[in-house]
């Protein structure tokens, strides 16, 4: 039988919680305090700990980091009293497993805590007792870590709040930002995502704030900017900590007073937009190095999801892979297997820097270049150091192109990296035939990334037509890349 | 304050409105009810023993405690009267504006008090004794 603690000072409430649990099938013990807590859980393993926040004058979350440090096989759910989602949050943020409101419906909480402690091997995946599934969203896993996010993702789901998303590149930060907006009741408006790193300073100013006809010389007509579009709905600020100095000032006083002020307008205009941000970086570090205003830093992070890496949820790995197999194998009309357990095995031990961004990428490079209806390891981990000598180019690509990497070492990092990027960004292009979205959707970028690195290389769309003698078909959508130079 | 004004009346004159619980009929909840109108009888009292002393720290506690059990045992308008208290005492608003609804908190439970006894005839006399 699963056996229960709860943890909260008040008898009326134990009571009634601990003869529902009971009626529910667990086993259940009581403490008042966190002195008692302790005192029976040194006696006896728990499943699950219910603790309250208030006990008394002491916080009852305070406790978290030594039950996560010498209770690792004890689940933590902290009870709130309706609306105190912000205690939930920094409870998780600690390691807490979820957060019961134990004011709710008594059936919720039961149905909360059988979801989670159902025995091990019968979990089918990631779902939270509200019914809320990963999988609808693009969160695929059954891990805790992962769990623990979607657990955020519902507790937010009421929420309006602005909500700063932290984690590695490649972990899946936008992909949560549009579950957060699935989920909530902006769901039915636009949301919109822009990463702040990759356009230029005035450029992301005017996608911002939009602009006025005539504000700048190529400004030829009034052009809204994404806090209006997305007015009722949610802006995904991805990056935010690669947004300019000047431009954070203009940021927090939209987030002030929620109006924005087009350039080369003198009215501003009001708007209702969520914004979610995001970052790879320790925003508290560009803080105090006088690289991000600490004003703003307050403003964007009221609530906080931080993903985790994918070498920290790797038995995430093998759901995964299959996951992207049935997606590049119905989009390149192909039916490799599944890897066997040895590959599975490897490919879960590789720690995957570029979380899963990079592991799309291996399985897309895997079906891809795979022949012979399997998945090898030296397609998958092309470029990582593994050996490359006997691995046959795929049908269609360039034979130079293994060679094409051994001369890349001959060269300095900065070059090989400029020379790899602009062989990287041809054969995007060629693959998407000249359509930026598909190009920024294959490589997991957005298209101002692709735009960005045409402008870099000198790319344009008559140049890459001349080249192509496949006439390759752009999207029409090349006038960003030459335009909006003010 | 929202609570408050969605609060009805559960005294006319000398009468006390029976307040019941959404899970009166809950076997789980409705032999707990006595301890429960008793506990809050016995907390709202000292709530406003606390607002005299002008002990906002001990008032927030326990608004808090009420807040808690009383959406649990099914009195959600009580809950959400506790929470104005709750929010009101930590927000340090004076005690002329808590004092109401205090005294709101005192009539509902008052009314709880009549529900239970309506369903348990030796409440009156049970809840007389000091049983803390």
């Amino acid at each position: 039988m699963t056996r229960l603690l709860l943890v909260d000072d008040d008898p009326c409430l134990v009571e009634l919680l601990a003869a529902r649990l009971r009626g529910a099938g667990f086993d259940c013990d009581a403490a008042e305090n966190l002195p008692e807590m302790f005192e029976l859980m040194r006696r006896g393993r728990y499943d699950a700990v219910l603790l309250d926040v208030h006990l008394g004058e002491e916080d009852g979350t305070s406790a978290l980091p030594v039950l996560m440090r010498d209770h690792p096989f004890s689940r933590v759910f902290v009870m709130t009293a309706r609306g105190s989602v912000e205690a939930a949050v920094r409870a998780m943020e600690q390691g807490a497993a979820s957060f019961l409101v134990k004011d709710g419906e008594p059936e919720s909480i039961v149905r909360k805590l059988r979801s989670f402690l159902v025995p091990e091997g019968t979990a089918t995946g990631t779902a939270c007792a509200s019914g809320l599934r990963g999988e609808d969203f693009g969160l695929i896993g059954h891990s805790p870590a992962l769990a623990r996010v979607l657990e955020m993702v519902d507790i937010l789901r009421d929420v309006d709040s602005r909500v700063l998303i932290t984690g590695e590149s490649g972990t899946g930060k936008e992909v949560v930002a549009k579950a957060l907006h699935s989920t909530s009741k902006r769901a039915s408006r636009r949301f919109e995502a822009i990463n702040c790193g990759a356009i230029p300073e005035n450029l992301l100013e005017s996608e911002l704030f939009g602009h006025k006809r005539g504000a700048f010389t190529d400004a030829k007509s009034d052009h809204k900017g994404f806090f209006e579009t997305c007015s009722e709905g949610t802006l995904f600020l991805d990056e935010i900590g690669e947004m300019p100095l000047a431009l954070q000032v203009k940021l927090l006083r939209v987030l002030q007073e929620s109006r924005v002020t087009p350039v080369g307008s003198n009215q501003s205009i009001k708007v209702n937009t969520r914004v979610i941000t995001a970052t790879n970086r320790s925003l508290e570090e560009e803080v105090r190095a006088g690289r991000f205003r600490e004003d703003l830093f307050y403003r964007i992070s009221v609530l906080k999801i931080h993903l985790p890496s994918l070498r920290e949820r790797r038995d995430d790995i093998p759901l995964l892979v299959n996951h992207f197999l049935g997606i590049y194998n119905a989009r390149f009309s192909k039916s490799v297997a599944a890897p066997t357990g040895e590959l599975m095995a490897r490919l879960s031990a590789w720690d995957w820097p570029g979380n899963i961004r990079e592991l799309q990428n291996a399985v897309e490079r895997g079906v891809v270049l795979s022949r012979d209806g399997q998945l090898h390891i030296e397609h998958m981990l092309e470029g990582h150091g593994l050996d490359v000598v006997g691995v046959e180019p795929a049908a269609g690509s360039s034979a130079s192109t293994a060679a094409a990497f051994v001369d890349y070492l001959a060269m300095p990092l900065s070059e090989a990296k400029e020379n790899f990027e602009k062989y990287y960004l041809r054969e995007l292009l060629k693959i998407s035939r000249g359509n930026i979205s598909e190009a920024a959707r294959l490589c997991g970028r957005y298209r101002a990334d692709i735009y960005r690195l045409m402008m870099k290389y000198g790319m344009t769309r008559e140049a890459m037509l001349a080249e192509d003698h496949s006439g390759m078909e752009f999207a029409g959508q090349d006038e960003v890349v030459k335009g909006r130079g003010h | 304050m929202k609570a408050l004004e969605a609060t009805r009346t559960v005294t006319d004159g000398g009468h006390v409105e029976p307040l019941w619980s959404t899970y009166m009929d809950d076997p789980v909840v409705r032999p707990l009810l006595p301890a429960f109108a008793k506990a809050l009888d016995e907390r709202v009292k000292r709530m406003g023993l606390m607002l005299s002393a002008g002990d906002f720290v001990e008032l927030a506690r326990l608004a808090h405690m009420v807040r808690g059990a009383a959406g649990s045992y099914g009195y959600s308008q009580i809950a959400d009267l506790a929470g104005a208290v709750e929010t009101g005492a930590r927000a340090g608003t004076q005690a002329s504006t808590i004092t109401p609804l205090v005294s709101e908190l005192a009539a509902m439970g008052a009314g709880v008090s009549a529900a239970v006894a309506s369903i348990d005839p030796n409440f009156a006399e049970w809840n007389s004794l000091n049983l803390e």
